[in-house]
């Protein structure tokens, strides 16, 4: 991973990205305007299975509006978050343990996105029955508390170093 | 402005701030917080506001769209100023120099005269255009001014990072 990180520093492309000064700034500017389309999203529909807000609505409903919200910003934070690692890998990809710790809990939260997401396909009435209350509701507790912890590791990259 | 100088030296100076300033990780902890929050505050209005221009769950009632999240907009809001508050002290004769945060400010004192006037006046007629109708244009305008701002507050908030300690 050092070797790759050293490589990808002396590239054309990364000696170009940070060149041209406005580009960091903007991807900056993109990656956390995404975030806030992603959390929110996520914060509404969390508090309709917790029984807070949009009661009215089914889960299929919030479902169907919200997740093309979520999906774009995934795809937004994607797309910026590659930009910066490769304006700057030594701050990344050379083994700070705070990015390694997003990463993996990224790879996860998206599984369990993802999952979500196949469930309510499928099992339409599941998150709407209300034998299931308790258990929908720590799930739902537990994955926003999961993307808050992925949002304040990204931010704590900028405070560790790697090996 | 001098009296605003001396203020912010007198706060800068306070145990709190240099608590803050000199912790490992209370800074951080603190900014991982604000970040949270203010996104939360940028993406909940930005549902409301949505509704107003008429863009997204135009089938549910005005009222119910602000009733859903308005109390998560507070909330929020209501974190991340405490926690804006205490990473400002650290600082805060450098903050107010820097031109990243001053529009930042100016961008939330227009938001809330915004809503304000949203608030008092277009809103006093919300029965007329709560459900199944277009929202007046003043409603829609609020919506436009009230997205523009906080939109603009969440950049300018990420490049105070960027100008104060370039990284």
């Amino acid at each position: 991973m050092h070797d790759f990180a050293e490589w990808l520093a002396g590239t054309a492309l990364s000696h170009d990205i940070q060149v041209a000064g406005w580009l960091i700034p903007l991807s900056q500017s993109i990656h956390i305007l995404a975030i806030a389309m992603l959390l929110s999203s996520m914060l509404l529909i969390d508090l309709r299975i917790l029984g807070v807000a949009a009661k009215s609505e089914t889960m299929g409903q919030m479902s169907h509006r919200f997740a093309p919200w979520v999906w774009t910003s995934l795809l937004l934070l994607a797309v910026t978050g590659t930009l910066q690692i490769i304006a700057e890998p030594m701050r990344t990809l050379n083994g700070n343990p705070m990015f390694e710790i997003k990463m993996l809990m990224l790879a996860f939260g998206i599984v369990v996105l993802l999952s979500f997401q196949s469930s309510l396909r499928r099992y339409t009435s599941f998150w709407d029955d209300p034998r299931r209350k308790t258990l929908t509701r720590v799930l739902a507790g537990s994955s926003f508390l999961l993307w808050c912890a992925i949002v304040i590791t990204g931010r704590w990259i900028a405070y560790f170093q790697g090996a | 402005m001098q009296f605003l100088t001396e203020f912010c030296s007198w706060l800068e100076g306070s145990a709190l701030a240099t608590w803050i300033a000199e912790s490992a990780w209370a800074f951080p902890t603190i900014e991982s917080i604000h970040v949270v929050a203010i996104t939360l505050v940028v993406g909940s209005i930005a549902v409301a506001d949505l509704r107003l221009l008429g863009l997204a769950w135009k089938g549910r009632p005005v009222t119910d769209v602000l009733h859903d999240v308005l109390p998560m907009t507070w909330i929020a809001f209501a974190v991340a100023l405490t926690c804006g508050s205490l990473l400002f002290i650290t600082q805060a004769t450098k903050y107010i120099d820097n031109s990243a945060f001053q529009i930042k400010m100016l961008l939330m004192v227009l938001a809330g005269v915004n809503m304000l006037a949203f608030e008092l006046l277009t809103f006093r007629s919300i029965s007329k255009w709560d459900r199944n109708v277009p929202v007046p244009f003043a409603g829609r305008l609020a919506g436009a001014v009230s997205l523009a701002c906080w939109l603009g507050i969440l950049v300018f908030g990420r490049q105070i990072g960027w100008t104060m300690y370039p990284g």
